[in-house]
């Protein structure tokens, strides 16, 4: 039984279809990169395997629960966290209350380990707890709502472009991270337009286009595929 | 018409200034626990809920009902300390009832089906007016066009005499109840996790929700806090305003609350607390110049607009979202 289960997946925003025919599975333990150019639907389908988005068609199991009709809120205690695309940092709320906020569903018990985690993984998110969310650079921003996510002690952490609007530095430290979180336990779908290093760290990955699935195989194989290297990793 | 409809005499503001302060701080508490509901439902929703006039109106009329249920007439009764008390505590509880549930109606029923479909701003506005009329006509039809006879309480005592300004009983009782419910929404908001739930939602709904926030909860209990807030304002407006409690009575009361919320920011509870007490000073200092309470409402609003040019976004400005624990 796969960790996650997407079977047929269609989702409309209006009369729009955004994605269709979509079947993706992620294996407990894995890291899946599902990569794709500008408009491919990659948000969409991460926002309705969160529950943000209703699927018009097909079905999301997760852990072999069929939860393609359950509310985005009580996902989050299942073990489903994502880091949306632009990182909805709570702006006027500190590092630590956007922190506290990510353990809001599993209020009552203590957090403390999933701190410590935390600011062993984001040192400079301890230096920073008392500073305004919005008032952080960019890259701080993306490693408070990873460590946000995390707070929540998810099975499987979806990231939404974590690399967009980074230095290089800061998105090999950002992919770093995002392996190593990996191999604490979590299960990971990822979704890039860094398709170099979001291939080269995924175990499957998936390419999108026009909102169907084109192309799959392990990280390796599509690093390899002359269309991909064409397409999205910037090789003539 | 004759010569005096306006008069300017600034002398009678300074014979009474106390007291006319007293008086306008007295009213702008009661100002400030509406402000309230309206501010908070701002804040979470970004909508006017101009249904809150009428929900703060049927408060008072169950404060007038309860009242009447409890043999309170038009003079004030003979009882013990502790019998009032106990009397209008019963009071309270039925109007924060009566209101946190008609809030709560009108969010299900005038807002959350538009929520659901993604209606465009004007439509919640539509229907919150609509809504506000059904109400209002809901009286009407049911208590007729004239006001409910007066429920006395009790007869203001004056109780202290600082350099000659006498704070009467009632004034004393309405503004520290006031102000005292004001300091526990404000922590509610800051220090419980529901505060949390309200500010998250306040500040961006889809990542709230993402952290495991339940917002359609968030929204009731909003309205609620909201509507609660107005009924406990209800019983010092039967206290202080006992003429009032007529189908319309909401409508002219919550012009001022909502006046109050947007001079203090809407969106911002201490501004509503602010807005509130400036909106019951500005009125009543303005109708002892003029001469006549019939100018309160002009004055208000014409110190609003100004201070709305200059001020866009009320005295304390920002919003519910940005309020820090
Ligand atoms: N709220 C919306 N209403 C209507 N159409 C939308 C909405 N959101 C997205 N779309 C459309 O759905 C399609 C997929 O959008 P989506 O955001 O999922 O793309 P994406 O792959 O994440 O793109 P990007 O790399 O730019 O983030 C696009 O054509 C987009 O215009
Ligand atoms: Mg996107």
């Amino acid at each position: 039984m796969s960790m996650l289960e997407v079977n047929n997946l269609e989702v409309r925003y209006g009369r729009i279809r955004a994605i269709e025919k979509l079947d993706l599975t992620v294996e407990r333990g894995e890291i899946v990169t599902l990569i794709g150019a500008n408009g491919a639907g990659k948000t969409t389908t991460m926002r309705a395997i969160a529950g943000l988005l209703a699927a018009s068609r097909g079905s999301i199991r997760f852990e072999d629960r069929d939860i393609t009709k359950l509310k985005a809120y009580k996902r989050v205690p299942l073990g489903i966290s994502l880091v949306p695309e632009g990182r909805g940092i709570f702006g006027s709320m500190t590092v630590m209350e956007n922190l506290d906020m990510g353990t809001y569903s599993r209020s009552g018990k203590k957090a403390d380990s999933e701190l410590d985690r935390v600011f062993e993984l984001f040192p400079r998110l301890a230096e920073r707890r008392t500073q305004a969310g919005g008032t952080m650079s960019g890259g701080e921003q993306q490693m408070l709502a990873i460590a946000r996510a995390l707070m929540a002690r998810p099975d499987m952490l979806l990231l939404d472009e974590p690399s967009m609007g980074l230095a290089p530095q800061f998105i090999r430290q950002i992919f770093r991270i995002i392996k190593e979180i990996n191999a604490q336990g979590t299960t990971v779908l990822l979704v890039e337009q860094n398709a170099n290093q979001a291939l080269a760290i995924a175990n499957h990955a998936l390419v999108l286009e026009s909102g169907r699935i084109t192309k799959t195989g392990t990280g390796r194989e599509l690093l390899a595929d002359p269309s991909i290297k064409e397409a999205y990793l910037g090789v003539a | 018409m004759s010569g005096d409809w306006i008069t300017f005499d600034l002398g009678r503001l300074v014979d009474s200034f106390w007291s006319t302060t007293l008086d306008g701080l007295t009213l702008g508490a009661i100002y400030a626990l509406v402000a309230l509901g309206y501010t908070l439902v701002y804040g979470v929703l970004n909508l006017i809920n101009f249904a809150h006039s009428e929900v703060f109106i049927a408060g008072a009329f169950a404060v007038v009902f309860v009242l009447s249920g409890l043999g309170f007439g038009p003079s004030a009764p003979h009882m013990s300390l502790g019998l009032l008390i106990l009397d209008i505590a019963l009071a309270m509880i039925a109007a924060m009832l009566v209101s946190a549930g008609t809030a709560l109606v009108v969010e299900r029923v005038a807002y959350k089906p538009l929520r659901d479909k993604g209606a465009p701003r004007l439509a919640f506005l539509i229907s919150a007016i609509g809504m506000s009329f059904v109400i209002q006509y809901l009286f009407f039809v049911w208590r007729g066009p004239s006001a409910e006879p007066n429920r006395t309480m009790y007869r203001p005592k004056p109780i202290f005499d600082v350099f000659g300004v006498i704070i009467n009983s009632q004034q004393l009782t309405i503004i520290i109840a006031a102000v005292v419910m004001m300091v526990c929404v404000d922590q509610l908001v800051r220090r419980t996790k529901l505060g949390r739930g309200i500010r998250a939602v306040a500040q961006d709904p889809d990542t709230a929700t993402l952290m495991g926030v339940n917002k359609e909860r968030i929204i009731m209990a909003t309205f609620m806090i909201g509507g609660a807030l107005a009924g406990a304002a209800a019983v010092f407006y039967v206290m202080r305003v006992p003429a009032g409690v007529f189908y319309m009575g909401g409508f002219i009361l919550g012009i001022k609350a909502f006046a109050a919320a947007v001079l203090g920011g809407i969106g911002n509870i201490r501004g509503a607390l602010l807005g509130g007490l400036l909106i019951g000073l500005i009125g009543n200092y303005g109708a002892t110049v003029l001469g006549d309470s019939q100018w309160t409402d002009v004055v208000i609003f014409v110190v609003l607009v100004v201070v709305l040019m200059v001020r866009p976004n009320g005295i304390l400005g920002s919003n519910l979202g940005k309020v820090r624990a």
